[in-house]
Formats: C-alpha cells, sequence, structure tokens
C-alpha cells in the first residue's frame, strides 16, 4: 500500500518518509493476518508459496494497472477501510482447506520464529535499500512503482516456482527459507553492481536500445519492466527460492511480519547515520562513501543473524548446518564487490545534474541544483518542489491570486496569518513580502531536513522568512483556527528527456489526494494542482482558481474554506466541476512521459469547461477546454510561440468572454499570453482581429497595446504603429525600449518632432547611451538641426572605434532603411 | 626564367576557373527566382507526409508534400502544385523533426504563402520531386491585413529580406524575369 501526496494540507508537495513506510508496512501485515487465515484453513496443508505468489502477482497487477481508477483510497481512513474490508472479505473467501500438497512439517518454535522474522526485516531492509534508488531511474509515478514491484513479484514467483520448490523439499525447507532470506539480502548487492553500471548516460542508452526501446520511454512500461527485470532478477530469484521454504503457516506469518518490521524501520535504517549535505563535486571526487554499501551490508548481517538463530533453533543436521553456512557466506560475501553509494541524477539528461546539496533521507533523496534559466529548484526524491526561473513569475501569481481571497479589510489590517506549505526560496520570500506585514508560517513534509535546504538556498540573503513549523504542529494550529489563509504551491515531476537541449521539459507530479483535504471555518485555503498532473478524476472541492504562465502550464488552485466572492483584483472562481474519468494507470504507463501533459490537460479543462456551461465564464472555460484539445507535439526547432498550437473558435471564445465581462487576474495572463504569442508566431491579422478589440476596450493595457503596435508594423502602418506605441507609453513611461520602438516609428510615420521628443525622454532615462545617442542624433540631423551632430560627435569621443558613429558625423543619416521582422524566427542564421 | 611560364599558367588556371575560390552567396530575390523553376503564390490545401525506404540503409527518409493552389509569380497563370520538402511525422511514432524545414504554422492547410520551388531529381532516397528552395528559406507566409496581402520577410540574407505587399512581390519578381529573357 502506497501512501499518497495529499492525506492532508500538509502533506500535498509530498509525503513524509514515516508515513510512507507505515503504510506500506501496514500491507505487508494485512497480508501476514491474511496468510494466517489461509494457512489455518488449510492446517496439515502446507502452503504452495509459487502459487501464492502467483495469486499476489495476478492481484497486484489487476490492481495497480486496470482497476484502480475504480478504487483508490484518498485518506488515512480509506486506506484502513481498505484493510478492513480486504481482511473480511479474505477470511470469507478462505472456506475450506485445501486438497493434497505437500505436508507443512513441524511447527517452528518462538526462538526460530524470531530467527525468521529478523532474517525478513533484515532481507527488507536490503531489497528496499536496493529499490530507494532502483526508481529514481524512472518518472515517481505510483504507476512506476506499480510496474517495478510487478517486476519484482513476478521473480519471486518465478524463483519459488523454478528453484525453491525442487529445493524446498521436506525437512530442507526451513533451511532453505533461513538461509535463502540471509543471500537474498547479499543478492542486493548484485542489482547495486547492475544499477550502478546503468548509471553513466551512454551505459543507459547502449543497454535499451539493445531491446528496441530509447532514453525517451522513460517512465514507461517496457522500460520500466527492462530496467526492473535487469536489477532485481538475481534478489528476487534468491528470495523467490527462500520463500519457497515458508510452507508452514507460521513461518510465513513470521516471514511476512518480519518484512513489516523492516518496512516500518526503514525511515530510521536510511538515516541511522546522521548524513552530512554532499556536493556533486565530493560524489565525483569520490568523498560521498559507500553509502548504499553501508547500509545493504548491515541489513545483510541482521539477516544472517536472524537466519542463524533460525537454522540453529529450527533445523538439525545437514540441513542445519547448510542454512548456518548460508548464512556466514552472506555475512561474507558483502566484502566481496566494490562498495559503491549509488547517486542516480536522471542519467537520460542530455546535461547531467551536478547538484549542489545532495542528502539520502527518509522522504527521499533531496537535492538543490541548478537548473535552465540560472535558478537553482529543490528536488525531493527528483520531484521538482520549487519554481523554474521563467516559472517565478507564475509563483508570484499563484501566491498573490491566493491572497485576493482575502477580503479587502483583512489584508489590509497587517495581522493576516498565513500558512505557507512548501518550499521557501528567495523569489517566494520577495512575493510575500510585497503582500505586507503578515504573519507567517511554513512547513514542509521533509521537515527534518528543511534547515540545510533552506541554509543553502538563502545564504548570504539572511534568514528566510516566516517560521518554519514540523507538520504535526501546523496541522494543530491548522486545526486550532490560526490561519487565515493557507497556500500549497504545486510540485513537478522529475526532468523527461527532451527532443532538443532547447527546450527541457519536467514531468508532471503525480496527483495528490484531495478528497479530504479541509480547512476549519474561518481559513481559507488553496490547494494549486498543475493540469498536467493526472487530476481528472480528483474531487477537487466545488470552487477553484486558475493560474497560468502566459497560455502555458494553466494550473487549478482548489480553493477550501472561506473565500471572499471577486474582489475586484481577486481570480474569478470557477466550478472544478465533478470528478471525470482519466486516463487509465496501463494507458498512462504505456505513454512516454513527454506525451502524457497535453493529454491530462486535456482531461481536467474538459471537466472545467463542462461544469461551467451556461455560467458566467462559459466562454473562457470553453475556451481553454478548445486551446487544450488543439496542443500537438511540435518541433523542438521551433520557438515557444511557434510549438503553441492556435485554434480559432478558442480565441474567438476567448474573445467572447472579454466583451462579455472585464478580464479577471487570470485572464489578463491569459491575454497578455495570447498577445505575445500570436507576436512571436507572425500573425498580425489575429492581432488585430483578437487582440486590437479587447486593448480598446480594456485599456490602457501596455502589453497588448504594444502588441498591436507590432501588428502593424508588420502591415507596414507607421502611423497605427506609432499611435499604439504611444498607449502603452501612457502605462509604461519608463520602458526605454518601448520609448525607442515609439520614436522609430513616429519618425517613420513623417512625425519628426514626435521621435526626437520620445528620444529626448529616453536619454533623459539613461544618458548617453549610445543607441539612443545615435538615434537622436541622426533624427535631429533629418529635422535639419546641426545639435544633433554635437550629440554624436559627444558619443563618438566615448566611443572612438563605433563605425556607425563614424558614419553618420561624415555622411549623415541617410534615407531610412527597411526594418527587418519584429520577432526573430527560429531558424535565426544566414542562408548560403 | 623556366619556371616563369608555369607560374603564370598556374595563377591563369586559379583565378579563371569557375569554382577554384571557394564562394558564399546571398540568396536575394533576383539569385532566388533566377536558381528555382518557379515560384507560387497560393493556399496551401494538402499537406501529406510519407516515408521512403533509403535502399541498403535501415533508416527510412520521410517528406513532407505540400499541395498549393493558386498562380505562378512568373507568368500569373492559376497552377495547382506539389511542393516538397525533408521531414514530417506520420503519427506520432514514425517521422522526423527536421531543423531546416518551414514551422508547422507556416505550412498548415488554408495557411497562404509565396513558395518557390525547383525540379530535383533526387531529394534523397532517389525520390524526385518539387522541393522546397532553401528549406524554410523559400516559403513565405502571407497574411491579409487593412492595406491588403503582405509577404512576411525573414530578415537580412534571404530572398524576401523585409515585409512587402504581394503586388510588389509580383512586380519585382516580373521585372526579373523580364531581365532574364533579355
Amino acid at each position: 500500500m502506497r501512501a499518497p501526496t495529499g492525506l492532508d494540507v500538509t502533506h500535498v508537495p509530498a509525503v513524509d518518509g514515516t508515513t510512507a513506510a507505515f503504510f506500506r508496512a501496514a500491507g505487508l501485515l494485512l497480508f501476514a493476518a491474511v496468510m494466517g487465515r489461509v494457512a489455518k484453513v488449510t492446517e496439515g496443508s502446507g502452503v504452495s508459496v509459487g502459487w501464492l505468489l502467483a495469486a499476489v502477482t495476478a492481484g497486484f497487477g489487476l490492481h495497480g494497472l486496470l482497476l484502480k481508477t475504480l478504487w483508490e483510497p484518498e485518506s488515512r481512513l480509506g486506506f484502513g477501510a481498505t484493510v478492513v474490508i480486504l481482511t473480511a472479505g479474505a477470511y470469507f473467501a478462505v472456506s475450506r482447506p485445501g486438497r493434497g500438497g505437500e505436508g507443512e512439517g513441524e511447527a517452528p518454535n518462538p526462538i526460530e520464529r524470531l530467527g525468521l522474522g529478523a532474517a525478513a526485516a533484515g532481507a527488507t531492509l536490503a531489497l528496499l535499500c536496493l529499490a530507494y534508488h532502483l526508481r529514481h531511474l524512472g518518472m515517481m509515478q505510483p504507476e512506476d512503482d506499480t510496474v517495478l514491484g510487478l517486476v519484482f513479484l513476478a521473480l519471486l514467483t518465478v524463483g519459488a516456482v523454478a528453484f525453491g520448490a525442487p529445493l524446498a523439499k521436506g525437512d530442507r525447507a526451513p533451511a532453505v527459507l533461513a538461509g535463502g532470506l540471509a543471500l537474498a539480502a547479499v543478492a542486493a548487492l548484485a542489482g547495486v553492481e547492475i544499477l550502478h553500471g546503468l548509471l553513466d548516460p551512454g551505459a543507459l542508452d547502449a543497454y535499451v536500445r539493445r531491446f528496441g526501446l530509447d532514453l525517451g520511454l522513460v517512465g514507461t512500461l517496457r522500460y520500466l519492466a527492462l530496467i526492473g527485470g535487469a536489477v532485481l532478477v538475481v534478489p528476487g530469484f534468491v528470495a523467490g527460492t527462500a520463500l519457497a521454504g515458508a510452507r508452514h503457516r507460521r513461518r510465513l506469518s513470521c516471514v511476512l511480519l518480519g518484512a513489516a518490521a523492516g518496512t516500518a524501520l526503514w525511515p530510521w535504517f536510511v538515516e541511522m547515520r546522521a548524513m552530512s549535505p554532499l556536493s556533486y563535486g565530493q560524489i565525483a571526487r569520490g568523498e560521498a562513501g559507500p553509502w548504499t554499501w553501508e547500509r545493504v551490508t548491515h541489513a545483510t548481517w541482521i539477516a544472517a543473524a536472524g537466519a542463524a538463530v533460525a537454522a540453529f533453533f529450527g533445523t538439525s543436521g545437514r540441513t542445519r548446518l547448510a542454512a548456518i553456512g548460508a548464512a556466514l557466506l552472506a555475512a561474507l560475501l558483502v566484502f566481496a564487490p566494490p562498495r559503491r553509494g549509488l547517486w542516480v541524477f536522471a542519467p537520460w539528461q542530455r546535461l547531467p545534474a551536478e547538484p549542489e546539496l545532495v542528502l539520502h533521507s527518509r522522504h527521499g533523496m533531496l537535492t538543490v541544483e541548478p537548473a535552465r534559466g540560472g535558478a537553482r529548484v529543490v528536488t525531493v526524491d527528483r520531484r521538482r518542489v520549487t519554481p523554474l526561473g521563467i516559472e517565478e513569475d507564475q509563483d508570484a501569481d499563484r501566491i498573490r491570486f491566493a491572497w485576493a481571497l482575502l477580503g479587502h479589510d483583512l489584508r489590509a489590517s497587517d495581522a493576516a496569518r498565513v500558512l505557507f506549505v512548501g518550499q521557501m526560496t528567495p523569489a517566494r520570500a520577495f512575493t510575500f513580502d510585497t503582500l505586507g506585514e503578515i504573519r507567517l508560517d511554513r512547513t514542509v513534509p521533509w521537515h527534518s531536513h528543511a534547515k540545510p535546504i533552506d541554509d543553502f538556498l538563502f545564504q548570504g540573503q539572511g534568514e528566510p522568512p516566516g517560521t518554519l513549523l514540523a507538520p504535526a504542529e501546523a496541522r494543530r494550529r491548522l486545526e486550532d483556527g490560526s490561519y487565515d489563509l493557507v497556500i500549497v504551491p504545486p510540485a513537478h515531476g522529475p526532468v523527461v528527456l527532451p527532443k532538443s537541449a532547447a527546450n527541457m521539459p519536467w514531468a508532471a507530479a503525480p496527483a495528490p489526494a484531495t478528497a479530504t483535504l479541509d480547512v476549519p471555518d474561518g481559513t481559507t485555503a488553496v490547494v494549486w494542482l498543475d493540469a498536467a498532473s493526472p487530476i481528472a478524476n480528483r474531487d477537487l472541492g466545488d470552487r477553484a482558481i486558475l493560474c497560468s504562465r502566459g497560455m502555458d502550464d494553466l494550473n487549478v488552485g482548489m480553493v477550501l474554506g472561506d473565500a471572499t466572492e471577486r474582489e475586484k483584483d481577486a481570480p474569478a472562481i470557477v466550478d472544478p466541476g465533478p470528478p471525470a474519468w482519466r486516463q487509465g494507470a496501463l494507458s498512462f504507463v504505456r505513454t512516454r512521459a513527454l506525451m502524457r501533459a497535453d493529454r491530462q490537460k486535456r482531461d481536467v479543462i474538459a471537466r472545467i469547461a463542462a461544469a461551467n456551461e451556461g455560467g458566467a465564464l462559459a466562454d473562457l472555460c470553453a475556451g481553454l477546454a478548445l486551446h487544450a484539445a488543439a496542443q500537438r507535439p511540435s518541433s523542438p526547432f521551433e520557438t515557444p510561440a511557434q510549438r503553441m498550437e492556435l485554434d480559432d473558435e478558442a480565441l474567438e471564445a476567448f474573445a467572447r468572454a472579454a466583451d462579455a465581462a472585464a478580464p479577471d487576474a487570470f485572464a489578463r495572463g491569459w491575454w497578455e499570453g495570447l498577445a505575445e504569442v500570436l507576436t512571436g508566431k507572425r500573425m498580425p491579422d489575429k492581432v488585430l482581429t483578437f487582440v486590437q478589440p479587447v486593448a480598446e476596450s480594456h485599456g490602457p493595457w501596455p502589453t497588448l497595446e504594444r502588441a498591436v503596435a507590432t501588428a502593424y508594423r508588420e502591415f507596414g502602418m507607421p502611423s497605427e504603429a506609432a499611435d499604439w506605441y504611444g498607449r502603452a507609453l501612457e502605462s509604461a513611461p519608463y520602458d526605454i525600449a518601448l520609448l525607442l520602438d515609439a520614436a522609430e516609428w513616429s519618425g517613420r510615420a513623417g512625425d519628426d518632432a514626435r521621435e526626437i521628443e520620445l528620444l529626448r525622454r529616453a536619454d533623459g532615462i539613461q544618458p548617453d547611451r549610445l543607441d539612443v545617442a545615435k538615434r537622436l542624433g541622426a533624427a535631429l540631423l533629418r529635422a535639419g538641426d546641426e545639435a544633433g551632430r554635437a550629440i554624436l560627435e559627444a558619443a563618438l569621443k566615448r566611443h572612438p572605434e563605433d563605425e556607425e558613429l563614424i558614419e553618420l558625423i561624415e555622411h549623415g543619416p541617410g534615407a531610412r532603411e527597411a526594418i527587418g521582422p519584429p520577432v526573430p524566427g527560429a531558424h535565426d542564421h544566414d542562408h548560403d | 626564367m623556366k619556371k616563369l611560364p608555369a607560374l603564370v599558367a598556374l595563377l591563369l588556371v586559379l583565378f579563371t576557373t569557375p569554382g577554384a575560390h571557394a564562394r558564399i552567396e546571398r540568396l536575394d530575390l533576383e539569385t532566388m527566382v533566377k536558381r528555382c523553376d518557379n515560384a507560387v503564390l497560393g493556399e496551401i490545401v494538402a499537406r501529406h507526409v510519407f516515408a521512403i525506404d533509403e535502399a541498403g540503409s535501415a533508416d527510412r527518409l520521410y517528406f513532407t508534400r505540400l499541395t498549393i493552389e493558386g498562380y505562378s509569380l512568373r507568368d500569373r497563370v492559376p497552377i495547382r502544385v506539389d511542393v516538397h520538402f525533408q521531414g514530417g511525422f506520420i503519427d506520432d511514432e514514425q517521422g522526423v523533426y527536421n531543423s531546416e524545414a518551414p514551422s508547422a504554422d507556416d505550412t498548415r492547410i488554408g495557411a497562404r504563402a509565396v513558395v518557390f520551388y525547383k525540379w530535383m531529381e533526387n531529394m534523397g532516397g532517389g525520390f524526385s520531386g518539387n522541393a522546397l528552395y532553401a528549406a524554410h528559406g523559400g516559403l513565405f507566409r502571407t497574411v491579409d491585413g487593412p492595406l491588403g496581402t503582405v509577404a512576411l520577410g525573414r530578415g537580412a540574407s534571404f530572398a524576401v529580406a523585409n515585409n512587402v505587399s504581394t503586388a510588389s512581390l509580383e512586380t519585382a519578381v516580373s521585372r526579373i524575369r523580364e531581365r532574364e529573357n533579355r
């Protein structure tokens, strides 16, 4: 059983390691209880472990890949109910003893049972260590875990049937079980070796290509089955062979209980020795130490000790010697292979990640690493929990949109109490600072390791704002009604292999559980979810707000608790609609990671559009749905604007929405994105058709006015271009680039006086700027004013090598040359 | 002295033989018109991607065919012509992106453009047909504006560097053809 994110508001970005471990252990405990019942009813007949494992594999696969969308618990209560129902079902379903089969042998004595439990715990810890690293080779989705789990169960089954059944006959069974568990633990090191060999980017690529795959398939069914099979085959077969010896009900129960104990102990085991944060440089220089080998070794010694005890007290004669020998062999074999520490940083990336800070923890591997654009990002088990540089504006909008849902009086009171559930960054700190005086608390699920990350992100910038709380304390304060506002930013998945190094996409995060998210009266919460995550089948409540980065990266903000209805600067509230069907798990895991986002966005936005049909936001939502449905895979060689598909029906819907009512905060950002895309696509006709009316109705709006001016430039209409640049300038009088454009096109329209006036303004804002001096000097000379020559000569003294200045002084400005396209194309190079 | 005639001969060969020097030529409108078989101003009415298996190789070559209906800039005659360029996707999995291909916006069905093309006996894999000249540099999308239809220039060193009305472009092409025919 896997704990989903979103069990409560403080666990939306991630699940803390302890909770995750207890959930997994609970699943094994359930299994142990069911097996106890099964074995009781079949008393006298041995448990056929091979058949049992085959049934478990089939059931695991059936639910995980086919039936998951029908039953997927989203709360602690839901999981508890699942445990109760399945246990009760198994009890009632198993009503007749089995027929025939080999006898189960003598019951284990208490000391043997203890030994077997310890051996199983040790083997489990060793295998968990291997799984910890193996998962980082995927996309960290629940479906990834399902496929890898399925592969492991299948290997256990094959091991039990092919090797274990012939070996574990008669009185050899207890010895095979005990010795085999110890050997299964050390066999994890074989998996470590294979995994280590795959970490070089060339090696992973070469390996998957041998089987007709490519690294674009990371996180898909075939890739996971291949990689999982390669890494888990040795420990899987050995563990399966061992399990074949668990024919007695009590031995099987002990093994399962031991596995549950090992699973529950994992958080403390992984942190058994405090780890100082490392950098990639230290790892590359071999200063990191054999973290993985250490843990597998300790786990193997636990398993070997338990196995020796179980063998000594549970077997006799030669079988005892063999079992103890196997345990001893396992304990010594740990010294044979190289002592590795594994660090899996998305080896499919073209530009390998080189984190500046790395920590292994109970919550997963934590990193701070540089991302494209220079910003540092934080990842938790390879899932990104902070924005990229290009996303920081949108991230600020998410915070401001949530803030705007509070009443104006409260916002202006300097006493608003806010809880931020997410990683604080310098950019986020700046945004919170702009909100005024607030009482800010913050929490993260990885709270136990938050300080080194905070210190690293804020080095040289003072303390991060707000009081850092443990999740439990934050929940207590929340339940006490201590907060007016709770903000939860979205998480993202690992980086995906891009089609081109020019564009580095990140996968979406798994959909958090949302059904039981709640806040007390008097508190407003906004839980932001990435529309590219598979959230279409999630309960998103009855209110939501939207946020985007231009026309891209749509986020849905679940609104919980109180929320003021539409103050002027608040985003419009939409009805998110009831849960809809989402792409099934099998279909999802068969889809390339790069192709998943568009499908998920279509599903959730279609749901929102359906829910808002006939309402005040019908046109806007319908347009969003049409826009999402129009998106297709695009060439990586196109510009971002060119890669965006536009649908005329969608544009008409947006236009109707803007005609009916002033765009809200979200829609304004969307329109600015649309203006930017149409300009980037060089569709001036559509700018005049769709953007100009909105700019006229809802101005001043400099971004849109600028786009309209650019459109008139494309059509060679300088007067109109100058007029619209002038409108934009009224709202942005200190924008020098805008001043220069307005001046240029005023001049081209024949208004020399206006051109000179605007250039003088630019010069006043940033004196002695070379390009301004050239243009001003040329404009004055064109107008017959010799003051232009003095300006050019003064500039030449500062830049004596500038040939253009020399040319202007010697020959005057000459006729205006045609200006090239206003927007550089994707193919920005000369042709021969 | 005996070597002088040889030296002179060598120099003559070097400086008079075409192609003796490496040349980089800018592709302006006149050069483009002279090198191409034709240019069509019209609407893209069909778009089809297909693959050719290259003999002796496991690779497939993908081509996009644009069917353009309009009229010839050379002689104002209505024409319907197929023009090809390398790259394209048959479905989500089969195909190849070409960094020199025109963008999806420029080649979508319904787009209007000026397209320069030249017959090639072998565009690859033995495939012959009208080839888009200079890849994306041979296609210039047109847009309808308040003052008429404009062909969008692609910048310096392209055949259509700046935005220009299609009427002016037709006139320019006609003049180039007239000079050619004199």
